[in-house]
C-alpha cells in the first residue's frame, strides 16, 4: 500500500511527482494527439485497399480509432515510465556539465551547492522527461505498425474486410499496450 | 390515296428516326485491364452516355473494333450504353483502338461490305470513340506488403537499438 503524501518532504514529493506514472496535463495531451493520428492511419490503409467505403463504416472506424488511442496511449505512458529513469540515469554526467558551465559564465552571482544540484535536477527531469516521450512514441508507434501490418495483410488477408478491420486494431492496440506493461527490459 | 401515301411516308420517317441517331453528342469512358497476374485474357471496356437530337426509343448499336463487331447494351433507366469485348492473348500491347459505333442500318450496310470483300472502313460509322490502351504490366517484382512489412521491420529494429542503448 502507498505511503501517505504526508509522511513525504517537498523534495521527496517533487521527486515522486517528476519520476512517478503521473501524466501532466501537457503531457496527456501530446500522447493523445499522437496516438490518436496513429491509430486514424489505418483507416486510408482499409479504405484503399481493402475497399471500404469511410461513410458506411463511420460508426467502425471511429469505435475502432478511440479504443486503439486509448490503448496505444497507455502504451506510450508505460513505455515513457520505464525510460524516464533511465534516460535520466545516462544523461546525469551530460546535465551537470551543462549546468556546471553555466553556472561557471555567471562568475559575480554566488549560487550555494543546494540551488546547483536543485537546478541538476530540475534540468535532467526535463531532458529525461522530453527524451523518454518522444521514445515512447517512437518505439510504441512502430511495435503499433508493425503488429497492424503483419494482422491485416498476412495473418487475416483471407477474412472479410469489417472482421480483418476489427481484429487488426484491436489486436495490434492491445499488444502494444501488452507489451508495453512487461517489466523486463 | 395520297393522304394515305403522305400518311405512310411519315409513319416510314417517324420509324427511321425512331432506329437513328441524328447529331450524336457522346461522353465516353473507358476501361482496360492492366495487370499481366490476374487473368488469362485482357478485358475492355467502353461506357458512354449517347444524346441525339432526334427521338431514339429502339436505338440499337453496334461497335466495330478492329474488324470485329460487337452488340452494345443500353441501360434500361437512362441514356448509356455499354460494349465490352476480350482479348485472350496475354501479350497485348499498348494500343490505340478507334471504336466505330453504327445503328442498324449502318450495321447491315457494313455486314455487306464486309461479305462483298470491301474495306470495312468505306462505311461511315455514326460516331467514334478512340481510348489508349496503356498495355499489360506484370507489376512490381515484390508485393506491396512484403515491401512494408521490411520497411516497419527496419524502422523498429533502429528504435529498438536505440532503446536498448538507453536501458542498458
Amino acid at each position: 500500500m502507498a505511503p501517505k503524501s504526508s509522511n513525504f518532504s517537498k523534495e521527496e514529493e517533487l521527486l515522486l511527482q517528476d519520476f512517478g506514472r503521473d501524466l501532466t496535463r501537457k503531457s496527456s495531451l501530446i500522447f493523445y494527439m499522437h496516438a490518436i493520428v496513429v491509430s486514424a492511419l489505418p483507416l486510408w490503409l482499409f479504405n484503399r485497399i481493402h475497399q471500404m467505403e469511410l461513410t458506411e463504416h463511420a460508426i467502425l472506424f471511429a469505435i475502432g480509432t478511440l479504443v486503439s488511442t486509448y490503448l496505444v496511449a497507455s502504451a506510450y505512458k508505460n513505455n515513457k515510465f520505464q525510460l524516464k529513469h533511465k534516460v535520466a540515469q545516462k544523461r546525469s554526467d551530460g546535465v551537470a556539465a551543462e549546468i556546471n558551465s553555466q553556472m561557471a559564465e555567471n562568475d559575480s552571482k554566488k549560487v550555494s551547492k543546494k540551488e546547483k544540484d536543485e537546478r541538476i535536477l530540475w534540468r535532467k527531469n526535463e531532458v529525461a522527461e522530453a527524451e523518454s516521450m518522444q521514445l515512447a512514441v517512437v518505439y510504441s508507434n512502430s511495435v503499433f505498425l508493425i503488429l497492424l501490418i503483419l494482422l491485416s495483410f498476412f495473418f487475416f488477408k483471407s477474412y472479410s474486410p469489417m472482421i480483418n478491420y476489427i481484429i487488426s486494431m484491436i489486436g495490434a492496440s492491445g499488444i502494444t499496450a501488452l507489451l508495453s506493461t512487461s517489466s523486463k527490459n | 390515296m395520297s393522304s394515305l401515301k403522305l400518311f405512310l411516308c411519315l409513319f416510314l420517317a417517324y420509324c427511321v428516326n425512331g432506329q437513328s441517331c441524328i447529331q450524336p453528342s457522346v461522353s465516353p469512358s473507358s476501361y482496360s485491364s492492366t495487370n499481366q497476374k490476374l487473368s488469362k485474357s485482357t478485358a475492355f471496356v467502353v461506357e458512354f452516355s449517347l444524346k441525339c437530337a432526334s427521338k431514339t426509343d429502339n436505338l440499337q448499336l453496334y461497335a466495330d473494333i478492329d474488324g470485329v463487331q460487337f452488340p452494345v447494351t443500353k441501360s434500361s433507366e437512362s441514356e448509356h450504353y455499354q460494349v465490352s469485348w476480350t482479348v485472350k492473348d496475354k501479350k497485348t500491347v499498348a494500343h490505340n483502338f478507334d471504336v466505330r459505333f453504327f445503328d442498324e442500318e449502318g450495321y447491315n450496310n457494313l455486314r455487306k461490305v464486309i461479305r462483298s470483300g470491301q474495306s470495312p472502313e468505306s462505311i461511315k460509322p455514326l460516331f467514334n470513340v478512340d481510348f489508349q490502351h496503356p498495355g499489360l504490366s506484370s507489376g512490381f517484382w515484390i508485393k506491396a506488403e512484403f515491401l512494408g512489412l521490411a520497411v516497419a521491420v527496419l524502422v523498429l529494429y533502429v528504435v529498438c537499438r536505440e532503446r536498448s542503448q538507453i536501458i542498458s
